[in-house]
């Protein structure tokens, strides 16, 4: 196929891995506003759409997990404190550190709950127990104390138990929905390709702002990224013209990391030259000439690889824009913790380049029109 | 008030540090040709530290009375709160409704997100209609173990349920955004486009 030397051009941002230690007030927090050229250029090649452009505001900030608890000395890494370990797995041979080699579960968090001094109040205080200790030594009457005992016995210590057991119980509850899946050597690889129509082109351009812009050697950046990347294709769905996507669990980190692997390295040797990378925080570019005998440009194809903590794959095959659309939201949508790796992968990238109609059914015989 | 005492939590402290937690979403379209509330949340967005618990709550309580203040211009409203046990199923759940508003606009020409304010300036197509409308959005994360409210159905529901966020404890915030559009001033949504992006809002009769 001539593609091979003509089907180049295209960037890849790859990030590498991501520790999860940090308190992540990421995931709702960081956003760039989307590239300005981008939007406006869109509304012109629209031409058959009924409704204006939709100007938006937006405010905001906070997480999910730096509400006041995690400062509580109390409970020190129940909920998701700065204190938890990560089960990182880094992202494909470029990575130069993998800080835990292995990933997966460290450490169980403790059960969450007041320490054991918080009880007392609760059990004796309501039950009189300073009393008993005193009335029953001065009077001398063991008899009184018996029965206070009994009572004591009868009413607080089942209530103490019962207390106890609800605490226990419910935090464990609590780990076993919201964390195993965060602490146990499950992944799930997923990648959402789409391949859109030339007239989209201003996704290209914010594809190669958010490249030039978003730091990815952290974990707020690669959220960011991958949010914004989600977000540019759900604003065009007008546009959508084949797709594929793939979500795959599988059981332990090398696995994972391999999949990973390979599916990146199946789409970035489908063109020759990248032309825009940023991996791991590391920029570099290269220039393109254009062949100027190729022709009309026909498509874009974007492709986003995301490996996270989920224990299952998170959507079936997509056979219609509905569904497309779903599994970009479900992969936006996931909680900061969860990501582990991301990449993106588009081409053409320079946009003087092409991707033609019959490139596209001789490289990505799979994707399902829609 | 009539609802305002729906919500009754267990213990505070509970609720403050266990993993249940509530996110809600509360949407008012208004008519936007008479009303200020455009360059109010502008002027709002752009002076309010959103990097901090107490900017972020005072923004929620400024934009809240702002949409009190706006009754009579109401148009359509829409609101609902659902709780969850982790916190990671909140999360997602957060991410999603803030990603379908934003997927509703073109271009964001104006946001303030913990403490990065950016803005840039679309190209407006000029507008033949006059009348048109402002969806505002209100979305919040709280430590709550259990939803706000119920279901709203009624227009003195939707103010109830505003109040009540008013007087929400600001240790319970956690996360807040604050969506509209248009952000344009020399834009209008169309009564065709709030029928495709938000017709799922109940219309006062």
């Amino acid at each position: 196929m001539r593609c091979r030397q003509e089907l180049m051009r295209n960037t890849v941002i790859r990030l590498g891995a991501i520790a999860l230690s940090t308190l992540l007030a990421s995931t709702l927090s960081v956003r760039l506003p989307t590239s300005p050229a981008a939007f406006t250029s869109t509304r012109l090649t629209w031409g058959a759409d009924a409704f204006a452009q939709r100007s938006g505001g937006r405010a905001g900030g906070g997480s999910f997990r730096s509400s006041p608890r995690s400062s509580s000395p109390s409970r020190p890494s129940s909920g998701g404190g700065s204190s938890r370990p990560s089960g990182g797995y880094s992202g494909g041979y470029s990575s130069p550190s993998r800080p835990y080699g292995g990933g997966g579960p460290v450490i169980v968090p403790v059960p969450a709950g007041p320490p054991p001094v918080y009880y007392p109040p609760g059990g004796y205080g309501g039950y009189g127990s300073p009393y008993p200790t005193t009335t029953v030594t001065s009077g001398g009457s063991w008899i009184v104390g018996l029965i206070i005992l009994f009572l004591l016995g009868s009413v607080g210590l089942p209530m103490i138990f019962a207390f106890i057991h609800a605490l226990t119980q419910g935090s464990r509850a609590g780990i076993q929905r919201g964390d195993q899946e965060l602490f146990n050597d499950i992944f799930t690889v997923s990648k959402v390709q789409v391949a859109l129509l030339a007239q989209a082109r201003s996704i290209q351009d914010d594809l190669n702002q958010m490249a030039e812009a978003i730091d990815t050697s952290t974990e707020t950046g690669l959220l960011q990224l991958m949010q914004e990347s989600v977000l540019a294709l759900l604003r065009s769905p007008e546009n959508w013209s084949h797709a594929l996507v793939s979500s795959e669990t599988v059981n332990g980190f090398e696995k994972a990391d391999s999949l990973f692997s390979t599916l990146s390295l199946q789409e970035r040797t489908k063109y020759s030259v990248e032309t825009l990378t940023n991996v791991g925080g590391r920029r570099s570019s290269k220039t393109f000439t254009v062949n100027p005998d190729k022709g009309p440009a026909s498509y874009i194809l974007i492709t986003l690889l995301v490996g996270s903590a989920h224990d299952q794959p998170l959507f079936p095959a997509v056979h219609s824009v509905q569904e497309l659309q779903l599994a970009l939201q479900k992969l936006a949508s996931m909680p900061a913790e969860y990501v582990k790796v991301f990449e993106i992968i588009w081409t053409p990238q320079d946009p003087g380049d092409v991707l033609t109609y019959d490139e596209l059914l001789t490289q990505y015989p799979d994707m399902v029109q829609l | 008030m009539t609802e305002s005492d729906q919500v009754t939590p267990t213990t505070v402290s509970d609720e403050l540090s266990n993993d249940v937690m509530t996110v809600t979403r509360l949407q008012v379209a208004i008519a936007a040709a008479e009303s200020p509330a455009q360059s109010a949340l502008t002027k709002l967005t752009l002076e309010t530290d959103t990097s901090t618990p107490a900017g972020l709550f005072d923004l929620l309580q400024q934009v809240t009375q702002l949409l009190l203040e706006q009754r009579d211009t109401w148009t359509h409203f829409g609101a609902s709160s659902e709780s969850f046990e982790a916190i990671a199923a909140a999360e997602e759940r957060f991410n999603q409704l803030s990603l379908q508003e934003r997927a509703k606009f073109s271009a964001e020409t104006l946001t303030n997100v913990d403490g990065v304010v950016r803005q840039k300036t679309e190209q407006a197509e000029p507008k033949t209609e006059t009348d048109g409308y402002l969806v505002v959005t209100l979305l919040l994360g709280t430590a709550h173990d259990a939803p706000l409210f119920t279901e709203v159905t009624q227009v003195d529901q939707m103010r109830d349920r505003l109040q009540t966020i008013l007087m929400l404890d600001p240790a319970y915030l956690l996360v807040l955004e604050v969506l509209w559009t248009p952000q344009q001033t020399d834009e209008v949504l169309s009564a065709a486009e709030l029928e495709t992006y938000f017709g799922d809002l109940g219309a006062i009769a």
